[in-house]
């Protein structure tokens, strides 16, 4: 794909990019490319507010649901417990010579 | 004196610990995330459950100072494939057309990303923005709540959908997108859409 010669539909796949800061894939050169279309284009540049908006929108607004406490209480008693287990035929293993 | 049994026993005891101190921390994303692809607190219940027991077993495969988040989040992912997926129906088909729509309202009303803001959203509830995103296709809902809601790095999520960065990173977008319509649907049905453009043509779910 050519970089400096994009359209809005071929910018509009890496805007993402922008909103989240993570360049991974892309080269320096295509970062530069790709900056100056969206700084040169108002629709590119509307969109890519857009998504830094909704992004912080959805991080300020949603609302997280504790996870229940018997989930959690059993969780943690579950785990414990395959740790006894293991722990017993650990010292079982040593004390037999293993 | 010196505890025979637990300094013999000190690999299995840190190996206790640090799952305590590097897993245990997660289990509200964990369970926030089930919830959202489940739909019902029962089933979020036994994927946590079955997700933290796996990962204890196999927690010496989990490499120190990787990100123990998105580990246990892929150890959750295989269990929601085999425990459910199965179950629901195919995920529905995104619907441009409901985008487009969006799109030509906005465009006419509202035309900075500020007004987006304080004028449509801030009035929602948080009923409305669960909704959005749980009303997302599977495929778009996944990658958004994984880069916006947990912060994973593209390269996380795109281990965790298995597919490569460039469709993650487009995927977003489009999810973005369409989760920005959906939410102007609700401020439309709710009467904060100002009347010149609730006039305009509006898809009918
Ligand atoms: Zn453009």
């Amino acid at each position: 794909m050519n970089f400096a010669t994009m359209n809005c539909r071929q910018v509009e796949r890496f805007l993402s990019a922008f909103v989240d800061m993570d360049f991974s894939g892309l080269t320096p050169t295509e970062i530069v490319s790709l900056e100056k279309n969206i700084h040169d284009c108002p629709d590119c540049s509307r969109e890519l507010r857009l998504d830094i908006a909704t992004k912080s929108y959805l991080r300020k607004r949603h609302t997280e649901t504790p996870c229940p406490q018997p989930t959690i209480d059993s969780v943690v008693a579950f785990v414990y417990h395959i740790y006894q287990s293991m722990k017993a035929s650990y010292s079982m293993d040593r004390h037999a010579g293993n | 004196m010196v505890d025979i049994l637990s300094s013999e026993n000190t690999p299995l005891q840190k190996r206790h610990e640090d799952f305590e101190r590097e897993a245990l921390p997660h289990i509200n994303a964990l369970y926030n995330f089930a919830l959202r692809m489940t739909g019902n607190a029962d089933d979020a219940n036994d994927l946590v459950q079955e997700t933290f027991l796996k990962a204890y077993r196999f927690f010496d495969k989990f490499e120190q100072g990787t990100n123990c988040k998105a580990w246990l989040f892929r150890i959750m992912k295989n269990s929601y494939i085999n425990l459910y997926r199965k179950k629901t129906k195919e995920p529905d088909k995104v619907d441009y057309d409901e985008i487009k729509d969006f799109y030509n309202i906005i465009k006419s009303s509202y035309t900075d990303s500020h007004d987006l803001q304080e004028k449509l959203f801030d009035n929602l509830f948080d009923d409305d923005i669960t909704r959005a995103i749980e009303s997302l296709p599977e495929d778009f809902r996944t990658v958004v709540i994984l880069s916006d809601l947990e912060e994973f790095s593209y390269e996380e999520i795109a281990d965790f959908v298995e597919c490569p960065v460039g469709t993650v990173r487009s995927r977003l977008h489009r999810g973005r997108k369409l989760l920005r319509a959906r939410l102007f649907e609700y401020a439309r049905r709710r009467g904060y859409v100002e009347s010149e453009a609730a006039e305009a043509p509006a898809s009918d779910e």
